[in-house]
């Protein structure tokens, strides 16, 4: 099995336009959070070399200016090779790794999608990410590649276009679609899309009205027991890009949904936007917004929403599919409709399912070792959009500033965003740091307790007509399981004399480091 | 909200030649029956265009209009006058909040149609909703009973029926005339259920169906008129619809103190009190007192008295 990847990996001839940016995020993964980067051995460049039994398989072939960076994160590597022999559960555990990797690289092939596709990355960085274990249980023994299943839930509003988004997917007409009547039952539809085994359940959609909660229960408790028989890679949350997100009418609604089928249903789920070939209304000067703005703006009221529920501030990104079901819509040569920017919606959606699915098979894998990670985004690390605010008594609908965010890792390990706000007329200027970090952790020893311990860093800075205002806040939570529990919350805050600020900040966060780290050696 | 110096409609000015035309054409019908004013209230759930409508009749933008953000927030009144004639078109924030019919919404509405409009008519409603919305359910029913019970029964005979992004292409294969005759069948459907109107009354509330599309990208002919996928213009359509059920010579519906605060709970069943008294007389005090004569003469007397 393991050759045919290898020969299979070398015919893909991989593009060797890796950015190196790409490279770099990759090896510093590698280097500061010590985990294996499983290497590819190509014959000409290098001899295959084992370390310990795991197969050496690369990202890369025949970059020369890569190589050697290559190589040497490969000797750093080898270096902190650790001095016990794998045990015989952790080569497996390596293995089953390395088999979901390469089943994700065969996906990405049969999409016709690269390694360097952002989502694509995250996905490797991921798995790239995984450490050893210590005792785990395998669900399964042997994974055929070609067995690759995939179950998709797909619920939603009444009439935003389920039925008719499952038929476009499978590409014929797998369930009836009715433009007046609302399909009743819960359907299971199964097909295969690109030799893959697909299993998508079509659900009868939720009624918005308050009088109607009762059906929407039992809709949802039929769902639930569903779930539970099979449990579903994916779920498709449908609904329309172009009706107007009455935020205020979709909470009842998502709640709900939440309640009933937990809260964990959106780490797995995608948002389905249909009618996404729809043009955007009119803006509020008269002509019509630009498509991304619409879609982001519609987008983004309902993850807000789902944020709310969740009670998480800004760590949760939901993935965005648009889906476009109208036979009259633009169509490419192989017959797969085209959303405005020419990409076919279809091979995006089953693409970020596959990631989806690749990511909760990761996760199951390591429950000890958790960490929060910031999940999949379909955006561009640098993000950059308008801030609008309206004035009240201008009763225009003014863009106010730009901001702007990006993502970085402090220290190397803890996931941070960073985000500045420029007002329109440059006199206000903010400048925000948001970091947090979960781990938990088991002892075996004496106590056999759980501790877990969080961290949140944020850190503002107001400039506003040079004047300078900043504040820190640091948040620990320490706790053990058997709710003895405690936090420790700074705030420190103070305007135009930035230094007294800084100062204060810099023992207090050593303090905190200290004791984080110290703990992390894990001598109990 | 409302002006109290009545404008100039000037906006009229800035439509296309062939609109101006007839609108102006209906206007004068509507002064040849005497009818100086003309009251057009607007209704119907949040989000389906019903700001979007009063500007594009009015021909300029009067009432903000946004796309993501919660639309009007109270009552507007938009008054133009033109060489006698007065147009009042009142834009109402959507009856739909969070789930159900917000009873804090139809409250503003009543004060507002007090402030604006005490002891006026309301000449025509029209009620507004989406083409391109693929389900009637409960909640239009109960926006159609809240109208109902607000403002009476009668209304629905000076109802239009305004259905907004008129311009589709229909999906599943049907054709623009099915797509929009099915859906308006079950949105009068749905409008007959929520306001009980009975099957007998039927030809007596025969509500029309305007379609109205109110983007910027809508087709225009060879005259720069918008025009709807069949081809009518649609405003001098919508106006002359309006004006002919304002000319159907049913009455308006006044707008007195007696609209604006409700029913009066203590009003319920007044005629029935001395009903219910005479039943209790006759029936209940009558037959009981009967009862303890009886009593009273069957006792045995003791020995004694």
């Amino acid at each position: 099995m393991v050759d045919e990847t290898e020969r299979e990996w070398n015919s893909m001839n991989l593009r060797n336009s890796m950015n190196l940016s790409d490279g770099e995020i990759l090896l510093d993964y590698a280097q500061e959070i010590d985990c294996r980067i499983v290497t590819d051995s190509d014959d000409s460049a290098f001899n295959p070399k084992s370390v310990d039994g795991a197969e050496n398989v690369s990202l890369e072939s025949n970059a020369a200016d890569l190589g050697s960076t290559f190589s040497s994160a490969r000797s750093i590597i080898e270096a902190r090779t650790p001095e016990e022999a794998l045990s015989e559960r952790e080569k497996k555990q390596l293995e089953k790794t390395k088999q979901i990797r390469v089943k994700y690289f065969r996906l990405l092939h049969r999409l016709g999608r690269s390694p360097e596709d952002f989502v694509a990355s995250e996905v490797l960085c991921q798995l790239a990410r995984l450490k050893h274990f210590i005792s785990i249980l395998l669900k399964k023994a042997a994974m055929e590649l070609e067995a690759q299943r995939k179950d998709d839930l797909v619920i939603g509003k009444t009439g935003v276009g389920k039925s008719a988004t499952i038929n476009s997917i499978f590409g014929e007409s797998k369930t009836a679609v009715n433009a007046f009547e609302p399909s009743t039952r819960v359907k299971e539809i199964i097909g295969k899309i690109d030799g893959v085994k697909v299993k998508v359940f079509d659900t009868p959609g939720l009624r918005n009205s308050l009088k109607d909660q009762p059906k929407n229960c039992k809709i949802l408790s039929s769902v639930k027991k569903l779930m539970k028989k099979s449990p579903p890679d994916v779920i498709l949350y449908v609904d329309r890009l172009d009706t107007q997100s009455d935020n205020v009418n979709d909470l009842p609604l998502l709640k709900l949904v939440t309640s009933y089928l937990g809260s964990s249903m959106w780490r797995k789920s995608i948002l389905a936007f249909t009618h996404a070939t729809s043009v955007p209304p009119d803006g509020p000067d008269g002509y019509p917004l630009s498509c991304e703005v619409f879609i982001a703006q519609q987008s983004e009221g309902v993850q807000q929403l789902i944020r709310e529920l969740l009670g998480l501030n800004d760590d949760l990104m939901i993935p965005i599919s648009l889906v476009e079901n109208h036979p009259l819509a633009k169509k490419n040569e192989n017959g797969e409709t085209l959303l405005h920017n020419g990409e076919s919606w279809r091979s995006n959606l089953l693409f970020l399912c596959y990631s989806i699915k690749t990511l909760s098979e990761v996760n199951i894998q390591n429950p000890l070792e958790q960490r929060k990670f910031v999940d999949l985004q379909i955006r561009s690390q640098l993000l950059t959009r308008p801030v609008f605010e309206s004035h009240d008594w201008d009763r225009d609908i003014d863009y106010d500033g730009v901001l702007i965010e990006d993502k970085l890792e402090i220290a190397g390990c803890f996931p941070a965003v960073i985000s500045v706000q420029l007002a329109k007329d440059k006199r206000e200027c903010n400048f925000q740091l948001h970091s947090s970090f979960l781990t938990k952790r088991e002892d075996h020893g004496t106590f056999g307790k759980n501790k877990k311990l969080s961290y949140i860093l944020k850190g503002e800075t107001k400039i506003r007509k040079n004047k300078a205002a900043a504040g820190v806040s640091i948040n620990v939570n320490a706790g053990l399981n058997n709710k003895l529990s405690g936090k420790i919350s700074i705030k420190t805050n103070c305007s135009d004399q930035l230094q007294i600020a800084a100062m204060a900040f810099l023992p207090i966060a050593r303090a905190m480091f200290i004791k984080i780290f110290g703990q992390s050696s894990g001598d109990y | 909200m409302a002006g109290q110096l009545i404008r100039e409609w000037t906006a009229i000015q800035q439509f296309p030649a062939a609109t101006q035309e007839k609108l102006v054409d209906l206007l004068g019908k509507l002064k040849n029956e005497n009818v100086n004013t003309l009251t057009i209230l607007v209704m119907g759930k949040g989000g389906v265009g019903k700001s979007s409508t009063v500007n594009s009749i009015i021909g300029e933008r009067v009432v903000t209009v946004s796309a993501f953000q919660s639309e009007t927030p109270r009552p507007v009144m938009v008054s133009r006058s033109r060489s006698g004639f007065t147009l009042n078109i009142i834009d109402t924030p959507g009856l739909v909040e969070g789930g159900y019919v917000s009873d804090q919404v139809l409250e503003t509405i009543k004060s507002s149609l007090g402030r604006f409009l005490l002891n006026k008519t309301i000449d025509v409603l029209l009620y507004v909703d989406r083409l391109d919305a693929y389900r009637v359910d409960n909640m239009d029913k109960q926006v159609v009973k809240a109208i109902t019970d607000s403002f009476g029964k009668k209304i629905w005979h000076k109802a239009v029926v305004v259905l907004t992004h008129a311009q589709l292409s229909p999906p599943d294969a049907l054709s623009y005339e099915e797509f929009f005759s099915k859906r308006s069948e079950s949105l009068l459907k749905c409008v007959r259920q929520g306001a009980r109107i009975s099957k007998k009354d039927l030809q007596n509330f025969a509500i029309p169906v305007a379609l109205v599309e109110n983007s910027g990208r809508c087709n225009k002919n060879e005259h720069d008129e918008k025009i709807l996928p069949s081809g009518t213009p649609w405003i001098p359509n919508l106006v002359h619809t309006i004006t002919d059920v304002a000319l159907n010579g049913k009455e308006g519906i006044l707008v007195d103190q007696k609209l604006i605060e409700g029913p009066n709970a203590n009003e319920r069943g007044k005629l029935y009190i001395p009903l219910i008294l005479a039943v209790q007389y006759f029936f209940v005090i009558k037959p009981i007192q009967k009862w303890i004569k009886d009593d009273i003469a069957r006792e045995t007397k003791p020995s004694w008295d």
